[in-house]
């Protein structure tokens, strides 16, 4: 077998496998423009009429504000713990450092469910359960570890002397952040606010148990399929997936904005 | 010396057990290009780190001028760096580079800050990058930017730490020569770390040598060249050849150091007592090469050897002499007077020298 075929096998194996992952989304979003009330071959004909009806049902409106609220709140918030934690994990060296950055990693290796109950628990003692508060803060603990593991990426390229040598040249330690850190990370940054906030927006478990009365979207079209099947619940889905893939592309594209733009080695005349 | 510029008074710097500088006591004066050279871990990276305020002395006093400056945090100092990897700001434009100092100043307004900038990036020749990002820029190109982002804070002292040891060699050898211009040009001091020799031989006013966090000599590039303190600083300097042996005679007469191939003088006062271990330096350019049938000169002390190697580095030869005891010297010579000995490997040659070209050190 030539090159050129198993270069061809293999991207035709690359398409099988990612048709494979997208074919029911697809098939979601494709139904949510079909006029037929259920999901049925041959498509029926091209409708807006379930994504008017989502846009009138107050509860998905709602949801879908909770949604926005937690998933901006929770982004900024994860991202600044995630920002100090690798910054810390950075700069100094301690005994027990091991530890602290298992721990800071921990949260997304802890089943959903445990996390969601132990938030449930844990709310109501504090009395925060049933508030918007209460999603909040569960998510910023599953979020954090995202946000500090892509800055701490970052921060791994920044030269060492860098800090240092603005301290020589009169910058105040916080000067140097401001003027130094932030600005180097900010690709990350920009990249862990989009990440934690896709997160935060898809995330169902966590506020299925701490919402209470303040659904979130996730939570909302669990209750819808529970009602009854209606392609609404395909408008909404396409919804979904359509900001959280949004999302992930930022964050994809302010990755690869600094993975292109690494400096060169030294070296060289000049 | 009038008031010194820097003082280190028993400076030591320890981080837990180990410790990277013992005591060193230093004096640099206003304007002197002073240079910290030893091998890596010598101490001479953390010395300069103090200077700064990046590192803070476990014990002694550093003062600049009159002023105690151990508890100044490195940001209200007045000695910017450069640094062995140019540490520029890699997300900032070059002319953002250089204006970094000034803007945390704050003695001057954007246009002032902007117009001094330029005006050092013009006089390190590289005005016309002034608006390209860092990863634009050649290793010599960024030299120049650290340069300028020191320099534009128009300092009393520059900290250099191996600034060079990033470019290739003919490169290296033309940032020396700037370097000395802008010595000689702005009047301010230099401190300058290196492990090379060859940089703080061409441009230190005096070079402090170090090892294992010690100072083991201070003094001008001539000094340590002819006149190594220690067997360490002979060695690593390696220009010169070191014999060593019994100290038999101390005294006004001079000193007479005893080995198997025999009794050798030398000029000068040691602090070695009579009958202990002790070796002179001899440099390699000081010693003269004769064939071993050729007469001797008298008055010079000689051994005799076999050659055992020519290397030829441009019009220098250096020759590798096997002595009878097993030692082996060295002697360098101009290409052209070799060339009249017409020397082939294993042919017997005497080297001799003056007494008064060789050092004595402890065994």
């Amino acid at each position: 077998m030539n090159a050129a075929t198993v270069r061809w096998i293999l991207m035709g194996y690359v398409l099988l496998v990612f048709l494979f992952i997208l074919a029911p989304i697809l098939t979601l979003v494709a139904f949510s423009f079909n006029v037929d009330r259920f999901p049925a071959l041959p498509w029926g004909g091209f409708s807006l009429a379930w994504y008017e009806a989502v846009f009138a049902d107050e509860t998905v409106s709602t949801g879908f504000r909770n949604t926005m609220i937690v998933a901006v709140t929770t982004a900024v918030v994860a991202t600044f713990i995630g920002f100090a934690t690798a910054y810390v994990d950075y700069r100094y060296q301690f005994t027990g450092k091991r530890a602290y950055l298992a721990l800071a990693s921990l949260p997304p290796t802890v089943p959903v469910v445990i996390l969601g109950i132990a938030n449930l628990s844990f709310m109501a003692a504090i009395g925060l359960s049933g508030t918007l508060t209460a999603v909040i803060l569960g998510h910023v603990v599953i979020a954090a570890p995202y946000a500090m593991a892509l800055i701490r990426i970052r921060l791994a390229d920044l030269d060492p002397a860098i800090e240092p040598a603005a301290w020589n040249l009169g910058a105040t330690p916080w000067a140097t952040m401001g003027q130094v850190i932030v600005p180097f990370c900010k690709p990350a940054i920009l990249s862990s606010l989009a990440i934690t906030a896709a997160v935060s927006f898809d995330e169902f478990m966590i506020a299925w148990f701490v919402s209470g009365i303040h659904e979130t979207l996730p939570v909302r079209i669990l209750a819808m399929l529970q009602g009854q099947v209606s392609p609404r619940i395909n408008a909404v889905g396409s919804l979904v997936f359509l900001v959280t893939v949004a999302l992930v592309v930022v964050a994809q594209i302010a990755v690869f904005s600094w993975r292109r733009k690494r400096p060169l080695a030294g070296g060289g005349d000049g | 010396m009038s008031v010194p510029i820097m003082t280190l008074d028993k400076v030591r710097k320890s981080y837990g057990d180990s410790v990277a500088v013992h005591s060193i006591d230093l004096e640099i004066a206003k304007g002197e290009f002073i240079a910290l050279m030893g091998p890596s871990g010598c101490g001479k990276t953390t010395t300069l780190r103090m200077l700064a305020g990046l590192d803070k002395p476990s014990a002694g006093e550093i003062r600049m001028w009159s002023r105690v400056m151990n508890d100044v945090p490195a940001w209200e100092r007045d000695t910017p760096m450069v640094w062995q990897s140019y540490a520029l700001f890699p997300f900032l434009s070059v002319l953002e580079n250089v204006e970094f100092g000034l803007k945390q100043r704050r003695t001057t307004d954007a246009v002032g800050r902007r117009a001094k900038a330029m005006e050092w990036l013009d006089r390190l020749g590289i005005a016309g990058m002034a608006g390209r990002g860092i990863d634009q820029l050649s290793g010599g190109q960024r030299q120049r930017v650290a340069l300028a982002r020191a320099l534009a804070l128009e300092p009393e002292v520059l900290l250099l730490d191996e600034p060079l040891s990033a470019l290739d060699a003919h490169l290296r050898v033309r940032m020396q020569t700037e370097l000395a211009r802008l010595h000689g040009e702005l009047g301010i001091t230099f401190v300058y770390v290196t492990h090379t020799q060859s940089e703080a031989f061409a441009m230190a006013n005096r070079i402090v040598i170090m090892s294992e966090g010690r100072v083991q000599q201070i003094g001008t590039p001539q000094d340590i060249y002819r006149a190594p303190a220690t067997r360490f600083v002979a060695e690593f300097i390696g220009a010169s050849n070191i014999l060593s042996g019994t100290l038999k005679e101390s005294g006004a007469g001079g000193i007479v150091i005893e080995n198997a191939l025999g009794r050798f003088r030398s000029a000068g006062a040691t602090g070695i007592a009579v009958g202990q271990d002790a070796a002179f330096v001899i440099a390699a350019d000081k010693i003269a090469l004769t064939r071993a049938a050729d007469p001797a000169e008298p008055g010079l002390d000689a051994v005799t050897g076999t050659v055992a190697a020519e290397e030829f580095i441009g019009a220098v030869v250096t020759i590798h002499v096997d002595l009878p005891d097993g030692r082996s010297m060295f002697v360098q010579k101009q290409q052209n007077e070799v060339g009249r000995l017409g020397l082939a490997r294993g042919d017997e040659v005497r080297l001799a020298w003056h007494p008064q070209d060789t050092f004595v050190i402890p065994g």
